[in-house]
């Protein structure tokens, strides 16, 4: 049984787009990663899977229970931290999480204990004192203190300091051995690339791509640069299966191949070859050059 | 080596910003602080304004003889000096502008004071918690002179307010004059509409100044009170002899003397009041220039004990959040009531020595006995008090609707709590805050009618229906929070707030059927401080139901934020 599962969820807020016929499927023990730019639809379809929002038309499911039946049982078990927050100033950190177990009718004192000394936070200081990184370690603890079946994170190291999101990372894969699963939207490629399984692209309120992050990765090209002794004939590669963008210097030849290299570098050992670069692209890459640069934000903070 | 380093050129097209945009709209600091205030100055104007013309009417149609006349001078003149406290120096209260003037003259000056302070402890310091303010001060302006065109946008805007109450008094005396010294010259209005202008702008300007040291909220409150006790010290400096050296100080003491529309003008005390004001400005503007931005000293408070905070569940956690303003409101007006309450005795000790007035004071308030503290309470406490914990209500709600509109709902909402639940707690704790104003004002009313030797039991339990008052707005605005969301509901209990004072101001002035005045949930009220209570099962059917409307919607409609 799914995690999660949307058929054509839809979410329109009155003439403005908020997302179209989505379809995700999330498997148990999966980190399943939801990229997007700004915008795109991420936190509407997060909001639609929590019950915050209902869907204009079309159905989501949590563990098989329908999100606008029984919101509640989906509520026990899963564990959210939203992409913005505002939590009680008057309250400490401490205090705030305690009232988010206490919501839950407990929890284990000594995990939750665990996971604040983990993130390094002081939870004596009142919610409205803490930066803004320490505001999200106290909504990841809220979201990770009951060991919930099912982590929703909306942009969840935005703030962090990179040591802070390693340990991030360590719980996430920690969740992930004891068969937990995590649902986590972001738009930092590195960050995806580095913790999940599968990957759903969401563009413009549509998912414009699901699949694995290697097999995201096979979407790659390789930008591939021939040295020769002497010049060599362009048209010579430009026929070759899934070579394009050829260009020609004095004794040199750039191109784009998609696919496998062999043919090319067969054919490149016909002449008296000097030099061969080959790069692979990253994820990130990969991803502006599928959906174009417009796609997505170059976000230095996550790398 | 010196590196010189050039901008990229600016379009000259970019430069031109039309003169328009830099009065009012996005052009300058200036222009966009006017921006900001138009809803808040035409509120205020059209206010202002309505109680003028309505007043004109109550005037010109009640004492439209000159018998009428002559009682109403020599009831005025003659009124003990609590009541002359209440309502007022009477100057030529024969003429339509020294009634006015007499009649609402406090409720203009705190009305228009109010929102000076609001908008004045916010134009700087809510800008800078909000974050908004950085980007203005990191652009080519220096601070004073974003702190300057600040003060003049809200100067401005207050102007503006003021000219429409100038012209609003000059009608009034057009349409309604009925005898020799009725109409109001256009000097007389612009002199009333500057004096009140800048009565609102002192409080204002001390908000102002203390923002940038103490942040919006504690400013707001320090002026506000000041405000507040300054009048009471000044209404009721007569009555109690304490008082009298410190009235002195109030800027109500010092323009007392400047009443244009009964024909007394005193310039120099208005000048005296504009100085200050220039003074709060400077200061201001300097604190903003030399302190870090949005860096505030912490006001020392009394710390709500942890338990009071309340962690253990939705009710807890809602209530304790709304303890501290419920504390502050309670013993603000428990403050009010027991000096109201108290001084009674001078009222009821007056009348007993004149049979006459107070024969004309029961034909002025029929079906009250003035004569006992009770009855005085009645006359004396219960309007503003219903004015007041409606606005009680209304800061409760706003606290309430924060919960959603800050996103503290929803990560709420995400755990097993249902959200009739959360409705249901988060709307019982707003009726304990009630509950707790209602008892501090209580018991504050039981002091103060024992210290004058009268039974405190009946009025200190009238006082129990402003709470029911106050939990039937707080009904009204969680079931406008649940089924049209969050943000709409502090407004609508304000609308119906100030829409309930100005049915009960209108109905009888402008002699409107009797079906517009049970409009007002006050007309279900009864006399709840003589003892004579009416229907208030039906205000607190109100409230139920506002709950029930409430959870309903709130289960159907997407969580706002």
């Amino acid at each position: 049984m799914s995690v999660i599962e949307t058929q054509k969820l839809t979410k329109s807020y009155g003439s403005h787009r908020g997302i179209v016929e989505v379809d995700l499927e999330v498997g148990p023990g999966e980190i399943y990663g939801f990229l997007g730019p700004n915008g795109a639809g991420k936190t509407t379809t997060i909001r639609l899977l929590l019950d915050l929002i209902r869907p204009t038309s079309g159905r989501a499911f949590v563990f098989g229970i329908e999100t606008t039946v029984d919101p509640v049982s989906i509520h026990r078990r899963i564990g959210y931290l939203p992409g913005e927050f505002a939590l009680f100033d008057r309250l400490s950190g401490g205090q705030t999480i305690e009232y988010f177990a206490n919501l839950r009718g407990g929890v284990d004192p000594r995990y939750r204990a665990d996971l604040i000394a983990r993130f390094d936070l002081d939870p004596t200081r009142r919610f409205k004192e803490y930066s803004k990184g320490n505001k999200q370690k106290v909504g990841l603890v809220i979201a990770l203190q009951h060991r919930p079946d099912l982590l929703i994170l909306d942009e969840p190291t935005a703030g962090l300091d990179p040591l802070v999101q390693q340990t991030f990372f360590e719980l996430l894969r920690e969740t992930v051995a004891e068969g937990r699963s995590a649902f986590l939207s972001s738009h930092i490629l590195g960050e995806v690339e580095k913790t999940c399984d599968r990957v759903a692209i969401i563009r413009d309120g549509r998912i414009a791509k699901v699949d694995r992050v290697e097999a995201l990765r096979d979407l790659a090209y390789h930008q591939v640069e021939l040295w020769f002794a002497a010049p060599v004939p362009a048209s010579e590669f430009a026929a070759l299966p899934g070579v394009s963008d050829v260009v020609a210097t004095e004794r040199g030849l750039q191109m784009r191949v998609t696919g496998p290299i062999a043919p090319v570098v067969q054919a490149a050992a016909r002449h008296e070859l000097v030099d061969l670069v080959s790069r692979e692209p990253s994820l990130e890459q990969t991803f502006l050059a599928q959906y174009g640069r417009e796609a997505v934000e170059m976000n230095d903070r996550g790398r | 080596m010196a590196v010189e380093i050039r901008g990229a050129p600016v379009p000259a097209a970019a430069l031109r910003i039309p003169l328009a945009s830099r009065l009012l709209g996005l052009g300058s600091v200036f222009g966009k602080t006017l921006r900001d205030s138009r809803s808040g100055a035409l509120a205020v104007a059209a206010l202002l304004s309505a109680v003028i013309v309505v007043g004109g009417s109550t005037m010109a149609s009640t004492y439209g003889t000159p018998e009428t006349r002559l009682e109403l001078a020599a009831l005025s003149g003659g009124l003990p000096p609590i009541l002359r406290g209440l309502y007022g120096n009477p100057v030529n209260v024969d003429t339509l502008g020294g009634f006015l003037s007499w009649h609402y003259g406090a409720y203009f000056t705190l009305l228009a004071g109010l929102w000076s302070i609001l908008a004045l402890s916010s134009t700087l310091a809510g800008e800078a918690r909000r974050g908004s303010l950085e980007f203005a001060v990191a652009t080519p302006r220096s601070r004073r002179s974003i702190a300057l065109e600040k003060v003049a946008g809200n100067v401005a805007a207050v102007g503006i307010a003021m000219a429409v109450v100038a012209i609003a008094a000059w009608a009034t005396g057009v349409a309604f004059a009925k005898m020799p010294g009725d109409p109001i010259a256009p000097d007389a209005a612009i002199a009333f509409a500057v004096g009140l202008g800048l009565k609102a702008l002192i409080a204002g300007s001390i908000a102002f100044a203390l923002a940038p040291l103490v942040g919006r909220g504690a400013a707001a409150g320090i002026a506000g009170a000041l405000m507040l006790a300054g009048y009471v010290i000044y209404s009721y400096r007569t009555v109690v002899p304490a008082f009298d050296s410190a009235a002195r100080a109030t800027w109500f003491s010092w323009s007392s003397g400047h009443v244009p529309l009964a024909g007394q003008s005193d310039w120099p005390a208005i000048a005296l009041v504009a100085l200050a004001c220039a003074g709060m400005f400077a200061l201001g503007v300097e604190a903003f220039a030399r302190r870090d931005v949005g860096v505030t000293i912490s006001v020392p408070t009394p710390a709500i004990p942890g338990r009071l905070l309340g962690v253990g569940g939705p009710l807890r956690r809602s209530f304790g959040d709304l303890v501290p303003t419920a504390l502050a409101w309670g013993i603000g007006l428990g403050l009010y009531g027991i000096v109201i309450a108290a001084s009674s005795r001078s009222v009821i000790d007056a009348l007993a020595a004149s049979p006459g007035m107070a024969e004309a004071v029961r034909g002025l308030v029929p079906g009250i006995d003035i004569t006992t503290s009770a009855g005085f309470l009645q006359l004396a406490f219960a309007e503003l008090g219903f004015v007041l914990i409606g606005l009680t209500a209304a800061t409760l709600i706003a606290n309430r609707s924060s919960d959603e509109t800050a996103g503290r709902l929803e990560l709420q909402l995400t755990t097993p709590l249902t959200r009739v639940r959360w409705v249901a707690a988060s709307a019982a704790a707003v009726w304990l805050a009630i509950a707790v104003v209602a008892t501090l004002l209580g018991a504050a009313i039981a002091v103060g009618v024992a210290s004058t030797g009268q039974d405190p039991f009946q009025p200190a339990l009238g006082t129990l229906v402003l709470a029911l008052y106050g939990a039937a707005l707080a009904g009204i605005g969680v079931a406008v929070a649940g089924v049209f969301g969050a943000s709409f509901a502090t407004p609508t209990v304000l609308a119906v707030t100030i829409g309930t004072f100005l049915v009960d101001l209108l109905v009888p002035a402008l002699r409107l059927p009797d079906w517009v005045g049970q409009l007002a949930l006050t007309a279900h009220l009864g006399q709840p401080m003589v003892g004579a209570w009416d229907a208030a099962g039906i205000v607190a059917c109100l409230a139920l139901g506002g709950l029930a409307i409430g959870a309903w919607g709130m289960a159907r409609r997407d969580v706002g934020r």
